[in-house]
């Protein structure tokens, strides 16, 4: 038998968390709490979309999406965390009129990856 | 560096002054033919149109004018400097002994990931070569080199000007302890090294279960040619002009390191060095710089960069934690591929504070097309003017300076409850790794940064940065310069003073003061400072504490170079990171690291509150409560009406109250006499109760169910005429400014000062 390394038995572990934490996920994010998000991005807000708000933006930060602040007041832009590019960020070139605005579309982006196409596993959280 | 981008960086010898001294500024021009340097006074940060904008007024000084831009290099890697007379040049005859602990042997981190677990590494690094010692130069003939190859020990030498190897087998495993010799002879024609584990407490695995082994190899060797220049312990050199920079840095502990000459007989043999790395020069065996070598010939070395002493080494026993008590248990430095607390630039102009240059936040200021840089500084007073001091939180300055967490850890969203909001500035940041990292931050070998220095380029210092972790974003100088223009507004001529010039000058500093304010965010403090403000408000002084998370926890500035802050961590309560056992004790103070409140000074003690929760998502406004009415307290409230919320409006979050927060607590020491006036509006659960609370993790830590996270405003007088004004909380000075500083908050900060201006007892109702 091939030695395992315990990288690849964390790694195991890592995907039998995340199998069971994204099927939560998957089953509290109705469009009900989507939409809670979109309509106030910063909440307070209820116990399900916390939950939600918190897994959608647990996911490893390479590839991740940040905001960037372009002005004193504004626009803003989102930018994909990738060493290498300017900045170590890749930025969008939509400007958006608050960093609200931002976060929805991050969350719209988000919650469509985490659902994944129909009848398919989706994305991962990541660790 | 960015490839054809503009760009102005720089940094001055030190952070404060006082007239007739004189500052450094040290300057990188990339991409920049010359730049234009002028003095400013910085009165305000924060750009945003929520506030009144980014403000700041030219002054004529003696270094006006236009400079020749030149790029400057800012070279990361801590080791020993050791010169010598010559004997260390080559290894003809010599054994040499080394113990190496390696923390990042290969690629993979295998370290802790800190509280935000970091996952990706936003520096990139460029060899697989990590040097234990080395005379050599890159790229220049001679000398030698003991390192790790990709986690393989090997050793090098130069013969017919070509460089030799000879190289072990096993890789080596990370955490653990492991003693290399080299044996170096042309007599005997042969070169041998070896390597061998080490049991020892602090080993990751277990002896019995490592599946460890000793390693050997053996190679013939006649030449080897010297290079006449000097030893370095946890780097090699590579050459840029003039200097010689830290190159293939050790990522590690190195300890116990011993050059011998290799005699004829067996009892000849001659030490060479001998360097002890837990030993001081000083009587207060702080382990600062210097490195003592034991030997006769007494080669002492020079530490660069500030690696980290006072670290366990391959003789610790577990017993007894204090390097000061158990030398030889310490032999041991940690060295770090990313540690930078000089760069090391030349300077490109002085300015000597003129005498007539009123107190106040400055910069040096540097500028050409596409580019600009503050190198801010505060001017003392040359003799007391003014009855207002500000203090301003330096060393917290220090500790979150050059924040990278945003781009490097999987939780920075999940701390904040939101995507989080980089600037421009960060973007420059990651731009150039080499300016280092904040006290937030694991090392790339997943240690944690335990120094902060002010002589390299620092962005989140700019005055206009906003910290990603707020929307809002006022965060240490800029929040402070919200304190300090509140100021100017209401006319207030005040001194600025800072956390480096109190821990340096003590009490007498504040003496003569009628009002000391602090910052927004004193969080990292000295003992002599928390003894200072003690003994100013014992002794009639008046304190407005006008910010959050204050008197928090420890920080050390170096005695010998207070441009450098120490700032481990305990293993206990909120921390970023924390130091390994055996680990968390100052060096440049003997201070134990870690939270006043776990050393017999709790916050609340010194100031009524103390740290409760932290939370980036929305501040709040304050509720009065019932002490509020009492008449002791009626100046607070002067114009504001009895059920009147205050602070519903701010900068930072929305809110007077948020961010990081602080509580009353009597149990924590809050006085038996302070009125108790207001207390924070809800908080989400965003806000999560401050670990140092959590003795056992119980349900229910969050805002909406913990009565704990709350923020709260304290007035106590004090025996002798002091008082303190406390608000616990950070948000409270991006709340100042709302409306054109016509708003609740201001009026009742103003309220307190001018009353805490009138020498009258504040327990004398009138
Ligand atoms: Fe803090």
């Amino acid at each position: 038998m091939v030695q395992r390394t315990t990288t690849e038995r964390v790694a195991e572990l890592d995907a039998v968390f995340d199998r069971r934490f994204n099927a939560r996920v998957r089953s509290d994010l109705t469009s009900d709490v989507l939409d809670e998000l979109l309509r106030n991005p910063l909440g307070p807000h209820t116990d399900t979309a916390s939950r939600v708000r918190r897994a959608l933006g647990s996911m490893t930060i390479t590839g991740k999406q940040l905001i960037l602040s372009l002005g004193p007041d504004g626009p803003w832009a989102i930018g994909v965390v990738t060493v290498g590019a300017p900045g170590n960020l890749v930025v969008d070139t939509d400007a958006h009129h608050s960093y609200e605005d931002a976060m929805r579309v991050i969350f719209a982006n988000r919650a469509a990856q985490f659902a994944g196409p129909v009848g398919t596993e989706g994305t991962s959280h990541g660790n | 560096m960015g490839t054809d981008t503009a760009g102005l960086f720089g940094y001055s010898n030190t952070l404060s002054g006082r007239p007739g001294e004189t500052l450094s500024f040290h300057v990188s021009a990339e991409n920049v033919g010359s730049y234009r340097a002028e003095l400013v006074r910085l009165r305000h940060g924060f750009t945003g149109s929520a506030g009144p904008g980014f403000l700041e007024d030219s002054v004529p000084s003696s270094f006006d004018g236009e400079y020749a831009g030149q790029a400057q290099t800012c070279q990361p890697g801590s080791y020993v400097e050791v010169k010598h007379d010559g004997k260390l040049a080559d290894c003809a005859e010599t054994s040499i002994r080394a113990y190496i602990y390696p923390t990042l042997p290969r690629s993979e981190r295998s370290g802790e990931f800190g509280a935000y677990h970091v996952s990706q590494n936003s520096m990139v690094r460029d060899s697989q070569l990590q040097t234990v010692l080395s005379t050599t130069i890159a790229g220049e003939i001679g000398g030698y080199s003991l390192a790790l190859d990709d986690g393989i020990p090997t050793f090098s030498w130069f013969a017919d000007g070509a460089i030799r190897t000879l190289t072990l087998n096993q890789h080596l495993q990370d955490h653990q302890w492991y003693l290399l010799e080299v044996t170096a002879s042309a007599a005997e024609g042969a070169v041998t090294l070896s390597a061998s584990p080490v049991a020892n407490i602090m080993n990751r695995n277990a002896e019995a279960t490592a599946g460890l082994d000793s390693d050997f190899a053996r190679c013939s060797a006649t030449q080897f040619e010297p290079r006449v220049g000097d030893l370095r312990i946890g780097s090699s050199a590579r050459r840029v002009g003039s200097r010689l920079l830290a190159y293939e840095t050790f990522n590690g502990k190195i300890g116990g390191v011993r050059i011998d000459q290799l005699g004829d007989e067996p009892s000849g043999q001659r030490t060479l060095g001998d360097w002890h790395f837990g030993l001081s020069p000083r009587s207060d065996g702080l382990l600062l710089d210097v490195v003592l070598d034991k030997s006769p010939h007494a080669f002492h070395g020079t530490c660069v960069n500030t690696p980290t002493r006072g670290v366990t080494g391959p003789l610790f026993q577990g017993f007894v934690t204090d390097f000061r008590r158990v030398p030889d248990e310490y032999d041991a430095i940690h060295f770090h591929d990313d540690d930078i607390t000089d760069a090391d630039w030349p300077a490109s102009f002085s300015f000597e504070i003129p005498d007539g240059l009123p107190s106040g936040v400055y910069a040096a200021k540097v500028s050409a097309p596409g580019a600009e840089q503050y190198m801010p500084f505060f001017v003392l007073p040359s003799e007391r003017k003014n009855r207002v001091a500000v203090l301003f939180s330096t060393a917290t300055y220090l500790a979150y300076s050059n924040d990278r967490i945003a781009f490097e850890a999987d939780q920075a969203e999940i701390i904040v409850s939101h995507t989080p909001i980089v600037d421009g500035l960060d973007l420059a940041l990651q731009d150039h790794p080499e300016f280092g990292r904040s006290c937030y931050e694991i090392h790339n070998d997943g240690s944690g940064v335990v120094f902060g220095s002010s002589r390299r380029p620092i962005l989140t210092m700019q005055p206009t940065h906003r910290a990603w972790f707020q929307h809002g974003g006022a965060w240490g100088l800029p929040a402070d310069l919200c304190i300090s223009h509140w100021l100017e507004h209401e006319s207030i001529p005040f001194d600025a003073i800072t956390d480096h010039d109190l821990d340096r000058e003590g009490h007498e500093l504040l003496d003569g003061y009628d009002v000391v304010i602090t910052g927004a965010h004193p969080e990292y403090v000295t003992r002599a400072e928390i003894e200072s403000i003690d003994t100013y408000l014992s002794t009639g002084g008046r304190l407005m504490y006008l910010g959050g998370n204050g008197f928090f926890a420890t920080a050390s500035f170096d005695p010998e170079q207070p441009h450098v802050m120490e700032l481990r961590r305990a293993d206990g309560g909120t921390r970023p990171h924390q130091s390994p056992f055996g680990d968390a004790r100052h060096t440049t103070s003997g201070e134990q690291a870690g939270l006043w409140r776990n050393k017999g000074l709790p916050p609340q003690k010194l100031v009524g509150v103390g740290f409760a929760a932290q939370g980036f998502d929305r501040s709040t406004h304050y509720e009065r409560l019932e002490d509020s009415h009492d008449p002791m307290a009626a100046f607070v409230f002067d114009g504001i009406a009895s059920d009147e919320l205050i602070g519903g409006f701010g900068i930072m979050g929305g809110g007077a109250a948020g961010a990081e927060i602080d509580c009353y607590d009597p149990s924590l020491g809050t006085a038996p006499g302070a009125l108790l006036l207001a207390t924070s509006g809800p908080f989400s659960d965003g806000y999560l109760l401050a670990a140092e609370e959590v003795y056992e993790t119980l349900p229910g830590l969050g805002g909406t169910e913990n009565p704990r996270v709350r923020a709260d405003i304290v007035l106590c007088p004090i025996e002798g005429g002091g008082a303190y004004f406390s608000v616990g909380s950070i948000a409270f000075s991006g709340s100042l400014s709302y409306n054109a500083y016509d708003n609740n908050v201001a009026r009742m900060t103003g309220n307190v000062l001018q009353r805490f201006l009138r020498k009258e007892p504040i327990d004398s109702v009138m």
